[in-house]
Formats: C-alpha cells, sequence, structure tokens
C-alpha cells in the first residue's frame, strides 16, 4: 500500500511537472508561461520530496518558486510588452523539425535507461533510512565539510547581483 | 515499482528535452530564460535520483552539490535578466531574431 502511494504519487507530480513545462515552451503570452513555471516547480519540489531530500523540496520552493519567478516577474513588468511588441513566433516547419531533434535527445538518454530496465530489471531504492536525507545531516555536512562551498556560493551571489544591478541600471 | 531510478532518469530526460525545445524553437527571449530554468531542474532532478539510489553515506553531498547547482541557476538567471533588460532598452524588442546586428 506504501508502494502504491508513492507510485502514485511520483506519477502525479511527474505528470504536474511536464505539462507545466510543456505549457511553459509553448504558451503564447511570456506572463502566463513564468505561472506555468511555478506549477512546475512546485511539482519539482514534490519529486524532491519522494527522493528523500526534504531540505532541498522547501529550497526549490523558495529559491526557484519564490525568487527566480518573481525576478522573471519583474523584468517583465519592467519590459512592459504590449501585445504588438510580442514579436512572431518561429515557423511551424523549424518547431516540428527542432520538436523532432528534441524527442531524438530524450530518446538517446531514454532507450539506454529502457534497455538497461529490460536486461537487467528496475532499480528500486534502497530502503529509506529515515535519517538519511534529513535537513539535520544535510545541515551538518554543509556547515562543516562545505562551509567553502557555502560562503563561495555567497560570494558567487554578490558578484551576479552587483553585475545586475550595473546591467539595468539607469544610464543617463 | 514505478518509482524508480529509471523512472525517474526518463522524466529528467523529458524535462531537459522539454526545456531544450524551449530554448530552440521559441523567439521570445523570456521564454528562452525560462527553458534554461527548466533544464537545469532536470538535471538536478537526475542528481537527486542517483542519490537516493547509490548514495548511503554521500546522499548529503549530493543535496549539498544540488543546492550549489540552485544558487548557482539563481545567479545565472539574474545576470541573463538583466542582459534581457539591457538589450530591450537598446533593440526595443525581446524577439532574438531581431538581434541581427552581426549578420552578414
Amino acid at each position: 500500500m506504501d508502494q502504491v502511494l508513492t507510485d502514485i504519487a511520483f506519477l502525479a507530480f511527474a505528470a504536474l511537472t511536464v505539462g507545466g513545462a510543456l505549457f511553459v515552451v509553448t504558451g503564447r503570452k511570456p506572463f502566463y508561461c513564468v505561472m506555468s513555471l511555478i506549477v512546475s516547480m512546485g511539482g519539482v519540489a514534490a519529486l524532491f520530496y519522494l527522493l528523500s531530500a526534504p531540505f532541498l523540496a522547501a529550497a526549490q520552493v523558495m529559491i526557484y518558486a519564490g525568487s527566480v519567478v518573481v525576478l522573471f516577474l519583474m523584468a517583465l513588468m519592467l519590459l512592459g510588452l504590449k501585445d504588438e511588441e510580442l514579436g512572431s513566433e518561429t515557423s511551424a516547419v523549424y518547431r516540428m523539425y527542432s520538436a523532432l531533434m528534441c524527442l531524438l535527445f530524450a530518446a538517446a538518454v531514454a532507450v539506454p535507461v529502457v534497455r538497461m530496465t529490460l536486461f537487467n530489471g528496475v532499480s528500486e531504492f534502497p530502503a529509506a533510512d529515515p535519517r538519511a536525507g534529513s535537513a539535520a545531516e544535510f545541515g551538518y555536512e554543509v556547515f562543516s565539510s562545505n562551509a567553502a562551498a557555502y560562503d563561495l556560493a555567497g560570494v558567487l551571489i554578490l558578484a551576479a547581483l552587483i553585475g545586475t544591478v550595473y546591467l539595468a541600471g539607469r544610464k543617463k | 515499482m514505478i518509482f524508480n531510478l529509471q523512472s525517474c532518469l526518463i522524466l529528467s530526460a523529458a524535462l531537459f528535452a522539454i526545456g531544450a525545445y524551449g530554448v530552440i524553437a521559441r523567439r521570445n527571449m523570456v521564454v528562452m530564460l525560462l527553458s534554461v530554468e527548466i533544464m537545469l531542474n532536470a538535471a538536478n532532478l537526475a542528481l537527486a535520483a542517483f542519490a537516493k539510489f547509490h548514495g548511503g553515506a554521500l546522499v548529503s553531498q549530493a543535496q549539498i552539490l544540488i543546492l550549489m547547482n540552485m544558487a548557482i541557476a539563481a545567479a545565472e538567471i539574474a545576470v541573463g535578466l538583466g542582459l534581457l533588460i539591457a538589450v530591450f532598452r537598446n533593440r526595443k524588442s525581446v524577439d532574438s531574431a531581431r538581434l541581427d546586428l552581426m549578420k552578414w
């Protein structure tokens, strides 16, 4: 029963994520694409929780759905696109060709995975150790052996912020 | 039984392909940046799936790598949007086909 519920949850959130992503890449108005990205990020956060990464699930919602999407919306509002400024999209032939190429790319990854499954059987996840991906252990690792990475990420974000403020600031 | 490593990898491949389609086939630069975000999330999902399957004692290290990837993605999006605003000021359009100054 536990396994069935996990399977149903995985399928539901996978469908949500893929559906949201599909609407992002095919939506006409950019605002609707950004809203659809929120849905997709929420689906990925739920998948992180299923994959024993509860801290990453929360971080996903906070970073992507909370900051990146808000940044997109602010940039969209700054741009203030009107309908005639949206521009045309690529031709139908080009879109079909690129869809075919992306399908082939996904197949290049998925076909060996499926063949390995047919040859070896599915790789079941090992039984979840309740402490395995917990936030306590994650925090311990971050602040003990990866403290440098943590600080450098802060420096990186500072550099990005300074660059963005300079790029997007008013030039008189 | 549906929730196993192979399903997560196929989902990650599908998400990456959808993101790649968005970058290739869309001309609106905002949507292109959104598709790059989708691709980054696909990579994070694949890493999390492998961490759960093969992790053992290194699950936290993999999750730290994923967190660093998220931080890099956030920084990259900030810079990308700054660039987009600067481009929009000059070309008055977010259509990538209008960026043709270097075309012969």
